[in-house]
């Protein structure tokens, strides 16, 4: 476990990645539709740059639930990212870049608030802060892509009615891969292959979205669906790997050491 | 509602928000009648109400902002006294407690040494539970909730309304307020957490010496709206 903590990705260095193949995510969708099964699997970075980033904060001990602090940096990304309703159409260039880095200003002015006036002494809380919420903003906007805005027979504004699934799907998977393996033993490798495997299932819970959603998005769903299983087989099997791992440093359990 | 104004609205629902927090009773280990307060964290405890508001609100919102307002404070209060009335009932007839502020007890809460509820008169100190702090919620601590509810509930509408008015004149109406509701959702979850970050995790609600810290709350809610109603009002107007 020594040896792991060293290993740790850092939250830039997962951001970085989040950022990055988020981006090329959406712009992606934006470009083709049908690319939507590829750009499903370039938006999971971001549910592991979300997860870590409640971890982050929420192991210091808020003060506050870490489900508060999940709901919190969903509810900063999403109203960001649904702001883009608003957009005139015309101004439609400044998406997603304008809802992610507005997450990521809201985000950091939270934690200098938390850091500075509420004097927390948590010395990530304001990268970190910013993080949560920037991640956040990058799987909502992709959602709202990969849904509405750039398939034909969609309009963008029929998407409000899935808006408070998006929220809570998303808050969900940010959240729960922390408090699921709280603890002692908790380490990053396994929160990151849990929250692997919950972005996984949650793609897989929109391309069924996208199924019921329009006729036009059946493929697109069909094909998110097929990934997203591909996904969650791999990314469970790694997960329990892990899990099957540190269990057996507690004698306890009861697993015969042979079976090691 | 003129634009500007709806972003004053905002404004002033989010500092609302964050305040009502420090009023409505919540703890943790409440869970465990070890302590006064509704059994739960304040943000989720404020946040559950704030929604409660924002659903009635919707309701009203052809009759006006004072409709709105009123409704949503109703709204919010009704969750909170019937959130308090099951927290009581489990605690009295579940695990046989009866409801005691744990700080009025001990002769710390805001109104000075008195271990009397400020409201009922009723001496707390007898019924508190060797090694907790305090259980259920007493008169004071709920009629603290209820004042807090109101204020939330007020808070959250006038986001709703802000929200609605500046989406009014560009979206449908379905799809406005749709976007209205769960954006003010999502401003009232955002200003909720912040003051539990100061509160700790718990409080007994505007008895709690943790009053005090309610400026530190103000401000950082003020700079956090102002923040995000900048940036809808700029997606809504602007861009």
């Amino acid at each position: 476990m020594s040896t792991e903590s060293n290993k740790e990705f850092t939250s830039p260095q997962l951001y970085l990645i989040a950022l990055v193949l988020g981006m090329i995510a959406i712009l992606m969708i934006k470009f083709s539709h049908s690319l939507t099964p590829v750009a499903v699997i370039l938006i999971w970075p971001a549910f592991l740059c979300g997860a870590n980033a409640v971890r982050q904060v929420a192991r210091y001990g808020l003060g506050t639930g870490t489900s508060s602090i999940g709901y919190w940096g969903t509810a900063v990304g999403a109203t960001m990212a649904f702001t883009s309703q608003f957009i005139n159409p015309a101004y439609n260039f400044v998406s997603p870049y304008f809802e992610i880095f507005g997450a990521l200003i809201v985000g950091a002015v939270t934690g200098i608030c938390a850091q500075k006036i509420i004097k927390m002494k948590i010395p990530v809380m304001i990268r970190d802060s910013a993080v949560l919420a920037s991640s956040t903003a990058i799987i909502a906007m992709f959602f709202l892509a990969m849904l509405t805005e750039y398939s034909a027979a969609v309009f963008t504004l029929d998407a409000y009615i899935i808006y408070p699934l998006i929220y809570i799907a998303i808050t969900l998977a940010i959240l729960h891969p922390f408090n699921g393996s709280m603890g002692a033993g908790e380490n990053q490798r396994r929160t990151l292959r849990l929250s692997a495997l919950e972005a996984s299932m949650t793609t897989g819970l929109f391309g069924l979205i996208a199924i019921l959603f329009s006729e036009a998005l059946l493929l697109t769903g069909v094909s998110v669906i097929l990934v997203s299983m591909a996904g969650f087989f791999i990314f469970a099997k790694r997960w329990f790997a892990a899990v099957k791992e540190d269990t057996y440093e507690f004698a306890w359990t009861g697993y015969p050491p042979a079976e090691h | 509602m003129e634009p500007i104004t709806a972003m004053l609205a905002i404004i002033l629902g989010g500092v609302l928000v964050g305040i009502c927090v420090h009023f409505i009773p919540a703890s943790a280990t409440g869970a465990m009648s070890a302590a006064t307060g509704i059994a739960t964290g304040p943000s989720m405890l404020s946040a559950g109400a704030g929604m409660a508001g924002i659903l009635s609100a919707a309701y009203s919102m052809d009759s006006g902002l004072a409709v709105v307002l009123a409704s949503g404070a109703s709204a919010s209060a009704l969750m909170i006294s019937l959130t308090i009335l099951g927290g009581n009932i489990a605690n009295a007839f579940g695990t046989g407690v009866s409801p005691a502020s744990g700080q009025t007890a001990s002769g710390q809460s805001m109104p000075g040494k008195s271990t009397k509820d400020v409201i009922s008169g009723w001496d707390q100190k007898p019924y508190i539970t060797p090694g907790t702090d305090g259980h259920g919620m007493p008169v004071q601590t709920h009629i603290s909730g209820l004042i807090g509810a109101v204020i939330g509930g007020t808070g959250g509408a006038l986001v709703l309304f802000a929200v609605y008015s500046l989406l009014f004149p560009i979206l449908e109406q379905d799809a406005a307020f749709t976007i209205s509701g769960i954006i003010s959702a999502g401003i009232f979850l955002i200003n909720s957490v912040l003051p539990a970050y100061t509160l700790v995790g718990k409080t007994e609600g505007m008895f709690d010496q943790k009053l005090r810290r309610t400026p530190k709350t103000l401000v950082s809610c003020l700079i956090v709206s102002t923040v995000i109603a900048i940036l809808i009002y700029g997606a809504a107007v602007v861009i």
